[in-house]
C-alpha cells in the first residue's frame, strides 16, 4: 500500500499529503455543495475575481450557480457561536480562465482560519502555506505583502481609490518607471513619491524588509503592522522555515477582498503562482460583523502538467493466458497481486499497445514463460 | 540559463545588440541560418526569435523567462507579467485619428476601426462614450476614407501614412516603447540575475 501511494501521480498524491498536514494541525474537512443559490455570488460580486459564473435554473425555479468560489461558502456558513473555525477543502470550482476566456474547471485545495488571535492565526496560516509548498517541491518561494500597510500609506498621501488602484496595478507589475511617471502626473510631493517608490521597491527576505518597512512607516497603523510582521518573522525564524519567504509588494491584490497580510507561492518550473492567500476580514465582516479570517488556496491544475513524470509502463506484468483454464488464470493473477505485490493485466492475446515491464505467457500446464517485448 | 524571447525584426536586432553589450552575447544569433533557438556557447543565455505579438505569451506561460515587447501589445493583451524596464526603443504613440476636418456626431455611437480592440474598449469606456468597434487586421487607415468607420485607433510612428491619406491625430491614447518583461514565477528563481541585468541596462540607457 505504501509503495502504491508512493507511486501515485503527483496530482493524486499531493492532495493526500496536504490533507494529512491540515488534519495534523487540527483543520476539519469542509464539503461543499456543487450548486449554490446565485444570490450569494451576486450580492458579493465585489469579492469575486471577474464575472462569468455559470448559472442555471434549479428544480424549484430559483437561479442557481455552479460554485465559482469556496471561501465565500465557508464564510457564509461559519458558525457564530464558535470562536474559531479551522477548515480545509478539496474542491473543483468553475470560472472563466483569464488567459483563454473560456470556462474552466479548476481543482483547488484550500484552508481557512476563521476568527482567532491575530498573531498566531497569521503565523500558523503562513507556516501551513510554506509546508504546503514544501510538499509540492523543495524549490519554492513564498512572497508576502501587506494590504493594510499600503492602504495606510495611500491614506497618508491622500491618494484616491481610483488612483490607488492604478498604483496597485503598477506595483503588481513591478513597473517602477510608470509608477515614477504617475507620481509626477498626480502631483505627489517629493516626500510622498519617494516613500511610495521606496515601498514599491522592497523585495527581500522578511527579516531584511523589516527595517525598510519601519523606515517608510509614516503612520501609527503602519508602525503597528511592522510590529506584527516582526512577530511573524520571529515565529518563522524560530521554526527555521523563513528562509524562502520574500517580502515583496508585487503580491498585492485588489483592495476589496484582502485587507491585511497577502501572499503568493511559486514553485520552480510552474509559470504562475500555485498558492494565493491572505487576510480577508472585509468579506468575513459582511456575513459575521466584527469577525476576522484568513486563508489560502492551492491550484492543483498545473502541477501534473509541469511536475509529474509519466511512468514508462502502464502495468508491472502483462499475463497472456491464451487457452489456459480460467480458474488457473485467476489463481495466477491473484498470486502476482497478493503474493508478489505487483500490478497485473491479464489478456488472452499479446497486444503491443500495452506497455508492461515484464510479459509472461501462462501455459496450459500452469508454467510461466517470459516473452520478449515486440 | 536565462531564456529570452525577442521580437523578430529591427527592434529584436537592436535589443540583441544592447543585451550583447552587457554580457548576454550569443554568437549563433549572428549566423545566417533558419534556426529558431540560439544558445550561447557558455550556455548562459538562450534566445528565441518570435513574432512580436507572441513575445508576451512565451513569457507569461514560462517558455521564456524574460522578453521584450511593445507597450501597445502589452496593453492590448493584459498579460500577467512583470514589466521591469522601459527600454526606450521602438517609440511610437497609440492615437485616435480621423479624416482632416472630421466633426464628431455625439448623438450616434462612434464607429472605431482598430486592431487594438481591448485598448479601444477601455479608452472609450473610461470616457463613457458608446462605440461600435470594427476589428481590422491591417490597412486601418483605409477605414475612414471609405466611410467604414468615423475614426481609427492605431500606432503612429512618424505620421507620414496619416498625412499622405488626409488623416490627422485627434487624440493620444497611450505612449508606447519596447518594455522588458519577466515571467512572475521565473523571476522568483532567477531574481538575482534578472535584477542585475535590469541594473546594467538602466546604466546603458
Amino acid at each position: 500500500m505504501a509503495q502504491f501511494i508512493k507511486d501515485l501521480p503527483l496530482e493524486e498524491k499531493i492532495p493526500l499529503q496536504l490533507r494529512r498536514l491540515y488534519e495534523q494541525y487540527g483543520y476539519k474537512k469542509y464539503n461543499m455543495e456543487k450548486f449554490e443559490p446565485y444570490d450569494l455570488y451576486r450580492d458579493n460580486k465585489n469579492f469575486l475575481k471577474g464575472d462569468g459564473i455559470i448559472t442555471f435554473t434549479g428544480g424549484g425555479g430559483s437561479l442557481m450557480a455552479l460554485k465559482p468560489d469556496v471561501t465565500m461558502s465557508i464564510v457564509k456558513n461559519a458558525k457564530d457561536d464558535h470562536k474559531t473555525e479551522k477548515l480545509y477543502y478539496v474542491e473543483n470550482i468553475f470560472r472563466i480562465d483569464q488567459g483563454s476566456h473560456e470556462y474552466k474547471e479548476i481543482s483547488q485545495i484550500g484552508l481557512e482560519f476563521l476568527g482567532g488571535d491575530r498573531g498566531y492565526a497569521e503565523a500558523e496560516t503562513i507556516l501551513l502555506a510554506i509546508k504546503s509548498l514544501e510538499i509540492i517541491s523543495p524549490s519554492y518561494i513564498l512572497n508576502i505583502g501587506h494590504m493594510g500597510y499600503i492602504n495606510a500609506l495611500f491614506g497618508y498621501c491622500g491618494i484616491s481609490v481610483s488612483n490607488g488602484n492604478k498604483i496597485l496595478n503598477l506595483m503588481r507589475q513591478k513597473n517602477t518607471h510608470e509608477l515614477t511617471a504617475l507620481c509626477d502626473e498626480l502631483g505627489l510631493s517629493e516626500e510622498y513619491s519617494k516613500t511610495l517608490l521606496g515601498v514599491a521597491g522592497i523585495s527581500t527576505s522578511l527579516g531584511s524588509a523589516l527595517p525598510l518597512l519601519q523606515q517608510y512607516a509614516v503612520t501609527g497603523e503602519m508602525k503597528n503592522i511592522v510590529a506584527e510582521l516582526a512577530t511573524l518573522n520571529h515565529i518563522l525564524s524560530s521554526l527555521n522555515v523563513g528562509d524562502r519567504v520574500i517580502f515583496d509588494f508585487s503580491v498585492i491584490y485588489y483592495a476589496e477582498y484582502y485587507n491585511g497580510i497577502v501572499f503568493k507561492g511559486y514553485v520552480e518550473q510552474i509559470p504562475s503562482a500555485v498558492l494565493t492567500g491572505g487576510r480577508y476580514d472585509n468579506l468575513m465582516d459582511r456575513f459575521h460583523p466584527g469577525r476576522e479570517a484568513l486563508g489560502f488556496a492551492l491550484y492543483m491544475g498545473d502541477l501534473a502538467r509541469f511536475l509529474y513524470k509519466k511512468p514508462s509502463f502502464d502495468v508491472d506484468i502483462l499475463l497472456i493466458y491464451g487457452n489456459s483454464d480460467n480458474a488457473l488464470v485467476a489463481k495466477t493473477v491473484a498470486d502476482f497481486v497478493e503474493g508478489v505485490g505487483c500490478s497485473v493485466r491479464a489478456e488472452k492475446e499479446y497486444d503491443v499497445a500495452i506497455k508492461a515491464e515484464k510479459i509472461y505467457r501462462l501455459n496450459e500446464n500452469g508454467s510461466l514463460e517470459v516473452i520478449e517485448r515486440a | 540559463m536565462l531564456n529570452i524571447a525577442l521580437p523578430k525584426g529591427r527592434l529584436g536586432d537592436d535589443v540583441y545588440k544592447l543585451f550583447a553589450e552587457i554580457g548576454y552575447d550569443c554568437g549563433a544569433m549572428l549566423e545566417d541560418n533558419r534556426k529558431l533557438i540560439f544558445v550561447s556557447e557558455d550556455e548562459k543565455v538562450a534566445y528565441f526569435l518570435v513574432k512580436p505579438v507572441d513575445v508576451g505569451i512565451y513569457v507569461a506561460r514560462g517558455a521564456a523567462d524574460i522578453g521584450v515587447i511593445g507597450k501597445d501589445t502589452l496593453l492590448e493583451t493584459e498579460l500577467d507579467v512583470f514589466e521591469l524596464l522601459d527600454l526606450k526603443m521602438g517609440k511610437c504613440r497609440m492615437c485616435v485619428a480621423a479624416q482632416n476636418g472630421w466633426v464628431e456626431n455625439e448623438a450616434l455611437p462612434l464607429r472605431v476601426a482598430t486592431k487594438y480592440t481591448n485598448i479601444t474598449r477601455r479608452y472609450y469606456g473610461e470616457k463613457n462614450r458608446e462605440i461600435d468597434i470594427i476589428k481590422l487586421n491591417g490597412s486601418i487607415e483605409l477605414a475612414p476614407l471609405l466611410g467604414l468607420s468615423d475614426v481609427i485607433v492605431d500606432i503612429v510612428e512618424t505620421g507620414t501614412t496619416l498625412r499622405e491619406n488626409n488623416l490627422s491625430v485627434v487624440a493620444e491614447v497611450a505612449k508606447s516603447s519596447a518594455r522588458l518583461i519577466a515571467n512572475k514565477s521565473s523571476y522568483q528563481f532567477k531574481k538575482q540575475e534578472i535584477d542585475r541585468m535590469v541594473k546594467e541596462l538602466e546604466v546603458k540607457l
